[in-house]
Parts: C-alpha cells; structure tokens; sequence
C-alpha cells in the first residue's frame, strides 16, 4: 500500500511541474507601449496642425498648433503619463500639456512656419525616462 | 554369550587392573568453563574435571564448541594430583563464520537504515526544492505582471534586461534542482523496498562446527549398559 503510495506520489510530481512552465519570453514582451522596445499598432495619431491666437494679456500671440491624440486604448492597464516632444527644426526638448485638461489630445504650440515641413518627434515619458519615438512631419 | 563377553572383556578387565597398578589423580580447569569434552586415550569420552588414572602417558583430545580440539599427552604420576588449565582457542571456522556474522548484520544495519534515512533527507528536500519552484515560478507571473501594469520606461528596460533574464535562470535551477532531488527520493525509495524484501527473504550465515564434526568422528561412547563404537563421514558437497 505504502509503495502505491510512493509511486503515486512520484508519478505526480512531473504532472505538477509541467503545470510550472517558464513560458516569460522576453523577446515577446514588446506589447506596452511604455516599453522602449514597443512593437505594435502606433500609440499616436496626428489630429493635424493648424494656427491659433494665444491670448496672453496684453498681446495675443499667433501659433502654429501640432495636435496628437495619445491612443490610451493601447496601454496594458491604466497608467499617468507625460509626453515629451522634439522639435527636429528647432532641436527643443519639451513636455507638451494636454488640452482639455486630464484627455488624450496633446498639442504642441510653435512659432508658425507656413509651407515649411515641421517634423517632430513624440514619446511617452515618465520618471524621467522615455518609451519608443514616434515622428510625424506637418506642413501647414 | 560369547560375542558379548569378547566386547565387554577388555573393559570389565580395567577395575582389576587399576587396583594392581600404581594410579595419579588430575584436575582440569577449562577456559572456557562450560561444555568441554574429551577423548581419553582415543576411546572414552568424557566430560570430567577430575580422573584417576594409571601411571603413565595418557592421550588426550580436548574439544568444545565453537572451540578447536587440542591434542596433548599427560603423564600422571603416581599418587599425585596434578592440576592443568586447558585453554581451548576459537576455530578458525568459528573465527570466520563471526566475522561474517558481524559483516551481515552490519550490511543489514547500514542497508535497511541508510536508504530511508536518506529517502527522507531527499523528501524534505524535494518538497522544499518543490515549493521553491512554484514560489520561481509565481515570481515569474509576478514580474509578467508588472511588466503589464508598468507606466516606467526605465523600470521595462530594467525588467526586460536583468530582472525576468535572473528570474528566469532562477526558475530553471530551481526546476532542476527538483528534478535531481525527486530523482534521489525516488532511489532511495527504491532501494528502502528493495533492501526491505532482500533482507525479509536473506538469513544469517549458519555456524557449522566442523570441528565437532572432526571431534565426534571417531569415538567410543560410553553407555550404561556397556559401550559402542561410532564412526563419522563427512562430505564436502560443493
């Protein structure tokens, strides 16, 4: 009996250790878009640009408007974030506010450069590191 | 009538013949103390401590069991007690079948204690060896986990780079470790049975004390109503 028992016990040992698969693949770990390595479909859509007066006081102030939409369908589970931006004309690294307030729309206001092609650089950011790049180039 | 007088004649005789001769009186001590025979002259055997005899040489075989014979002479003098300790050293047989003894159960003792002492070092070892894995493995889940949940490029770099590839090697020792320390239990387990019925089925070497074989072989027996002659053949059957 005590020898059913041993060799039961044994058998099920490796049918418990085949539930215990290291199936963690790093290189299939690429699904976050906050993942520098991100592969999959783009976390930023262009809404476009366009210009518009700033009223600052005083003066109101003519920009040229680059408008994102952060696709935050495609983040894993909900999360805080910033997105930072560079101007590839101007070689400025700034983070960029969204508007309205706390939505997925992100605009970027720049001095107007009409008929010149503006490209910019977009990532998702925080703590002070940066996820992949997407670049989009605008003319207005 | 005549058949028995021819048998007994020589030994009815003896009395007479003590009474005519001169005796001497010895006294053994035996080492060891209990269960020594001995063949007197190479006719009576005898257990005694004490004997009168004739004067003269006398033949004797000691012999007790487990112990070789001795063949020795004593010469008894004449009205005299003379005292002799026989010291009876073991057979080389009895020496060897000891030693084999002593080898039995010592294999005995090692081979049915050893393997399940050793078949529960190696369960209390598989079990934590088993634990482990799942607890590698839930740490493998866990890190999954945060790499979903986490809104830090740096910390995903840091994951991707060393934490999951060091879970992950963590995770493949821990499995192996699991399996060497099932291996071993299931060894030991085998080998508890295994001793357990060899030595149910084994018994113990037997003593054959050939020389109470050499001993008895050829001597008189003394018996109440006179004596007799017995006569021993041994064969060696292997």
């Amino acid at each position: 009996m005590n020898a059913r028992i041993h060799i039961i016990l044994l058998l099920l040992v490796p049918l418990v250790m085949g539930c215990y698969k290291d199936d963690l693949d790093v290189a299939d770990l690429n699904n976050n878009p906050f993942d520098p390595e991100y592969v999959g479909p783009a976390v930023f859509e262009l809404e476009g640009t366009y210009t518009q007066f700033v009223d600052l006081g005083e003066f109101t102030v003519l920009y040229q408007v680059i408008e994102v939409r952060v696709r935050e369908d495609l983040f894993l589970s909900s999360a805080a974030y910033t997105v930072q931006l560079t101007d590839l004309q101007l070689g400025m690294v700034q983070n960029v506010v969204p508007d309205p307030p706390g939505s997925n729309i992100w605009k970027y206001y720049r001095e107007p450069a009409p008929g010149q092609e503006i490209c910019v650089e977009l990532r998702l950011a925080n703590n002070q590191s940066t996820a992949g790049a997407t670049t989009f180039c605008v003319t207005l | 009538m005549w058949m028995v007088f021819l048998v007994l004649g020589p030994f009815v005789s003896i009395p007479t013949s003590l009474h005519a001769q001169s005796t001497g009186e010895l006294r053994f001590r035996f080492e060891p103390p209990q269960g020594v025979q001995y063949v007197l002259d190479g006719k009576h055997r005898m257990t005694d401590r004490e004997l009168t005899l004739l004067e003269g040489a006398h033949r004797f075989t000691f012999w007790a069991p487990e112990r070789r014979m001795l063949d020795t002479t004593f010469f008894v003098l004449a009205g005299r007690t003379q005292e002799f300790t026989v010291q009876l050293r073991y057979a080389v047989e009895f020496v060897d079948h000891r030693n084999a003894l002593l080898r039995y159960e010592r294999n005995r003792k090692w081979a049915r204690n050893l393997p399940p002492v050793v078949a529960a070092g190696a369960a209390g070892w598989a079990v934590v060896s088993f634990i482990r894995f799942g607890d590698r493995h839930s740490a493998l889940q866990d890190l999954r986990e945060q790499y979903r949940s986490s809104a830090d490029p740096e910390g995903i770099r840091s994951l991707k780079e060393s934490a999951i590839p060091e879970a992950k090697d963590d995770f493949a020792r821990s499995r192996t470790q699991t399996y060497v320390s099932t291996g071993v239990l299931a060894i030991a387990l085998g080998a508890t049975a295994y001793f357990r019925q060899h030595f149910a089925r084994s018994s113990p070497p037997e003593f054959k004390d050939e020389e109470r074989i050499r001993f008895e072989g050829l001597v008189y027996h003394p018996l109440p109503d006179g004596g007799t002659w017995a006569a021993g053949l041994s064969i060696l059957l292997r």
